[in-house]
């Protein structure tokens, strides 16, 4: 395995607020990695500056030996795709017009979509179950499925590394496992290399193979996540309590919060 | 949610689901020849239409006899010539040139800013305009130099200015905020509206000509009208066009337009630059006419489609066929006399958004 996506003495602040300060991360080719931290430790503005929205203040972010900053947006979306945590449901879009936006990158600016870019959004609907969805209208679509087109809209991109910011933030509890399970065969299926800002720790421990704490501006704790989820590294990045258990059927750390009722027993 | 039993769906339910299909160059050019052919119809019966009735059939003649190679039996009064290519013609074709010009920019600033109700004049270019118009009428200024009106140019200039000031107040190193270019550009269109009234109030008692500008309108227009404003106006649609199918990825927010490749503070600033250049010009030789451009684009989102590519054109044959109309009723309703087409337009666009609001429900902004 070698680091496909690189991130060196990365510092980013909006005005006086520092938010990230010298952060080092690597990324290796084909893997899924979680990003988990604490309300506005910086996981949106990390994934921002790796999408090119946001310019970093210090340090480099590499993809395969490219500098990102350095790309042109249209260059730089051929390679990093992006499921934003609240999409944006423009009005009067059928989905497929929504997948389609995402061969814009393949695109010159008087061309239009061919052929090849039908093939890429059929490939991309079919992998996330949205082909049968094509013709309907966005605003028609249920929050999971709206969801899955968005997908489908980042993997049109055909680029190398895929972000997600909190895929399960807004669904129930069926609907998270399901979209992860899809992103996991997406990721078997296509080798696309995730990087994914994460809410709940017990879901990305469960479909991780690599964690990444993020306090304080830098990277606190990395690596797989039995070691790195212990309860002393949760106290100290989200300044909770709280008991790490085992999942009864994966055996992953299943992480319990505390509150102050449990002293009574 | 049924997902997980939907994992492998069967392999004959993956086939093309209706209606996924490409916006196809046929699709449009079809719907585009259709909408051209009614504007042609309509400029050919407005044409005839005045105090001398001219039957469509001889109108098709008199145009026809302009062609090369062609010479027809002249079974027409020789004034008809006079009337139609001197008279009616340039201010018919006129208003299909800024009634486009409105509509077209309307679309792409509705589209640019996400905002169905915004419409050309929406940052500043009207009221800048009216208030250099207003500013060489009502001062001892020539308002003609070398035979040149220079009414056109004052106009011109006020609302590129405008527009100019609103964005470079607006313009943060991050970017343009686009909600804070529409805050400027409703600040500078009052400032500018309350410096137009105070002019009038301050001077001449005869301001006629002055509201009459404001009113809008193509009375006495002359051929060397469309010759002026026709330099601008092509290379502004030319690059509004060109930029269609960007504009639909600006129908997401801007963080996922940058995340899908587009260069959105450049793109910005060549729509809102393509944009105030077509409206200016159209505004400096017809005065502020409203409504157009907001009504063509909601007809065309109702009738046809959202898709950019689709709506900016074909906002444009709607906005000129609507505005040859509009001037038709207004300088024929209570002939001889004429009345300023932006009254006209005000009238059926009142009533047509009101229906639109009822129809929507809501405007989203």
């Amino acid at each position: 395995m070698t680091a496909i996506l690189k991130m060196k003495g990365l510092g980013f602040s909006y005005g006086s607020r520092v938010v990230l300060n010298g952060l080092s991360l690597a990324v290796e080719e084909g893997e899924m990695m979680g990003l988990v931290g604490a309300n506005g430790a910086g996981k949106t503005t990390l994934l921002r500056l790796v999408s090119g929205v946001l310019k970093p203040r210090e340090g480099r972010v590499e993809l395969a030996g490219v500098d990102l900053p350095g790309l042109r947006p249209r260059d730089r979306a051929r390679l990093v795709a992006v499921v934003p945590q609240s999409p944006s449901a423009p009005q009067g879009f059928t989905a497929l017009e929504l997948v389609l936006m995402g061969r814009n990158p393949h695109l010159g600016l008087l061309q239009w979509e061919g052929p090849r870019d039908l093939e890429a959004c059929r490939r991309a609907m079919e992998l996330t179950l949205t082909w049968d969805l094509a013709s309907r209208p966005l605003s028609s679509l249920s929050g999971g499925e709206r969801q899955r087109v968005f997908i489908a809209r980042a993997l049109a991109q055909e680029g190398r590394l895929l972000l997600l910011d909190e895929p399960t933030a807004h669904l129930d509890i069926g609907y998270q496992p399901a979209i992860l399970d899809m992103i996991e065969e997406i990721r078997k299926e296509t080798r696309i290399t995730v990087l994914a800002a994460m809410h709940d720790l017990t879901l990305a421990a469960q479909y991780c193979h690599r964690i990444a704490i993020l306090h304080e501006g830098a990277i606190y704790a990395l690596g797989k996540p039995g070691d790195v989820l212990t309860p002393e590294n949760v106290s100290a990045a989200f300044g909770a309590s709280v008991h790490i258990g085992e999942h009864p059927v994966y055996h992953t750390p299943v992480v319990l919060p505390l509150g102050r009722r449990g002293d009574d027993g | 949610m049924g997902l997980a039993r939907n994992r492998r769906p069967p392999r004959e339910a993956v086939h093309p689901s209706p209606g996924a299909r490409l916006l196809s160059l046929p699709y449009l050019s079809s719907h585009l020849a259709v909408a051209l052919l009614a504007l042609v119809v309509i400029v050919i019966v407005a044409g005839g239409i005045g105090s001398v009735y001219i039957p469509p059939l001889d109108m098709l003649k008199i145009v026809a006899d302009k062609a090369p190679l062609l010479s027809l039996e002249h079974t027409w009064p020789e004034s008809w010539d006079t009337i139609i290519w001197q008279i009616r013609f340039p201010r018919v074709i006129l208003a299909v040139l800024v009634g486009g010009a409105l509509a077209i920019s309307g679309a792409t600033y509705q589209g640019l800013f996400r905002n169905p109700i915004a419409d050309p004049y929406l940052i500043g270019v009207a009221s800048g305009a009216g208030l250099g118009a207003t500013l060489l009428l009502v001062t001892e200024l020539p308002i003609y130099s070398h035979g040149l009106s220079l009414l056109p140019i004052a106009a011109f200039a006020g609302g590129l200015l405008a527009v100019s000031i609103a964005y470079s107040i607006a313009r943060q190193s991050g970017g343009l905020p686009l909600t804070t270019l529409i805050l400027a550009g409703v600040a500078i269109s009052s400032l500018a509206s309350a410096a137009i009234s105070l002019l009038i109030i301050r001077s001449d008692p005869d301001v006629r000509p002055v509201l009459a500008w404001l009113l809008g309108g193509f009375g006495g227009t002359q051929w060397r009208d469309v010759q002026i404003v026709l330099p601008y106006l092509v290379p502004g649609v030319v690059i509004m066009i060109a930029y269609s199918r960007i504009l639909n990825l600006f129908q997401v927010d801007e963080d996922e337009a940058r995340q899908l490749g587009v260069n959105v503070e450049r793109t910005k600033l060549i729509l809102i630059g393509a944009a105030s250049l077509t409206t200016a010009a159209a505004v400096s030789v017809s005065g502020l006419i409203g409504f157009v451009g907001l009504i063509a684009p909601h007809a065309v989102r109702l009738i046809w489609r959202h898709d950019h590519r689709v709506l900016l054109p074909l906002s444009m044959m709607v906005g000129a066929g609507f505005l040859v109309l509009s001037d038709l009723v207004a300088r024929t309703i209570v002939s001889p006399s004429e009345l300023p087409v932006g009254v006209v337009t005000a009238f059926c666009g009142g009533p047509f958004f009101l229906y639109l609001l009822r129809r929507r429900g809501r405007v989203t902004l």
